[in-house]
């Protein structure tokens, strides 16, 4: 009965420790062959190809970086957050006019090394003191969007707020395009209105409040950027769509 | 019971196998990808301007001189226009700055500033032979903000009125 029991376990246990070999083995491999490349008698220069990407803001030599994120060989170089759009555009010398049409060229930059699909995420919305009022129709923030170069995808956008472009061409590095022109409060924000009347002195005042008065408007702006080779799969691992790639590296959205 | 055994044998294998191979599968899935983002905005400050008439009425004349002030803290747009019963005709003597359209309203022909005020518009009240009931003369202006085409051009869109106030003058005939 015994030597029954003990021949069941043998078994996995032997299976299990080949495996748990097999795995360390795998490890060992890797960490042979990278002290192979340091070692004092060889020196071997490995290079890694580099992606990097930028968001900027204004048109030609007035153009900044506000964001940046650059593989620079061993590290990375910019956190790609944090940037500031719109900064000190509107203060005490101009105020926000529903209607005009203001400036707001936005563009990526392949800051890399290696050629580089790309996509951009707009998102607008409207706060007050409490935060997010979605209420409010973010389609209202009216963004002027350059039409070359870009695809829309309206499928995978998913609501009002969300605007997604995707670069029909990829960028070489150092390659600037321009996703967003202009910037247009839509003036229809004036006639939602709240209407109150006061008697006075012979007669009545009529006093009309607007409903977005006092709300601050937010725009959004990510760039993506994936690598071209294998880019199907590449950018359908990355950024969860299907997309087509031609021969002559053009993208469609499937 | 042997037969048993190599059956979990080769289960037990497999699994080894797929763990293995599972590893390697996620390093040759890794791709180059990067991002940048940034943020901002800017308060909406629409406000709510107001205009107040101002009225003398000139008894000698039966003229009533009016004008507007934007007491606001933005420009606008302002009209008027006068209402009276149909035994007192109205007349406009001068009005310089401003111009009456079809809808018998008195249009201000600029922009009225924050502050400023509007060149007057008189209101000649033409009193009958007979007048001896009390009247009223009501009038009234408003006010709509400044919009702005897409050129920068500005306009006013009176379906958008911010504001505005009746004052009546009674007397009688």
């Amino acid at each position: 009965m015994m030597k029954k029991r003990k021949s069941f376990w043998a078994k996995p246990v032997l299976l299990f420790s080949a495996s748990a070999v097999l795995l360390v083995m795998s490890t060992v491999g890797s960490t042979r062959a990278a002290l192979q490349y340091t070692s004092d008698a060889y020196e071997l220069q490995v290079s890694v190809s580099s992606i990097g990407v930028s968001l900027l803001e204004g048109e030609g030599d007035q153009a900044k970086v506000v964001s940046h994120r650059d593989y620079a060989g061993t590290d990375w170089s910019g956190t790609g957050e944090s940037g500031q759009l719109l900064e000190g555009r509107f203060g005490e010398d101009e105020r926000l006019v529903p209607g005009k049409v203001y400036d707001e060229v936005l563009s990526v930059e392949n800051s890399g090394e290696i050629d580089s699909y790309v996509r951009v995420i707009l998102t607008r919305s409207w706060k007050d003191d409490r935060g997010k009022d979605t209420t409010l129709s973010p389609e209202l923030i009216g963004l002027g969007l350059a039409e070359d170069g870009w695809v829309e995808d309206t499928r995978s956008a998913g609501s009002e707020e969300r605007i997604i472009l995707y670069a029909t061409r990829p960028l070489a590095p150092g390659e600037v395009r321009t996703f967003c022109r202009t910037l247009r409060l839509d003036p229809s924000i004036m006639s939602e209105v709240r209407t109150e009347e006061t008697p006075v002195s012979g007669g009545t005042l009529v006093t009309t409040s607007y409903r977005y008065n006092g709300y601050h408007f937010d725009l959004e702006a990510e760039v993506n950027a994936v690598q071209t080779h294998n880019a199907e799969d590449a950018i359908r691992s990355a950024w969860g769509v299907d997309v087509s790639v031609g021969a002559d590296g053009s993208l469609s959205l499937r | 019971m042997k037969k048993n055994g190599y059956k979990k044998t080769a289960c037990l294998g497999a699994a080894a196998l797929i763990l293995t191979v599972g590893v390697s599968t996620g390093r040759a899935l890794a791709y180059f990808t990067t991002y940048a983002s940034a943020s901002g905005g800017a308060t909406l400050d629409l406000g709510s301007t107001t205009t107040v008439p101002d009225e003398t009425f000139d008894e000698t004349t039966w003229t009533k001189h009016v004008t507007i002030r934007n007491t606001g803290a933005y420009d606008c747009y302002v009209r008027a226009r006068a209402y009276a019963g149909s035994s007192y005709e109205l007349e406009y003597p001068a009005a310089d700055g401003w111009t009456r359209q079809a809808d018998g309203y008195w249009y201000y022909d600029q922009i009225l500033p924050a502050g400023e005020e509007t060149a007057e518009l008189l209101v000649r009240i033409q009193r009958p032979e007979a007048a001896a009931e009390e009247f009223n003369v009501i009038v009234v202006q408003e006010h709509t903000a400044v919009c702005y085409r897409e050129d920068g051009t500005p306009y006013a869109d009176w379906n958008l009125k911010a504001g505005q106030t009746e004052e009546t003058l009674g007397g009688e005939g």
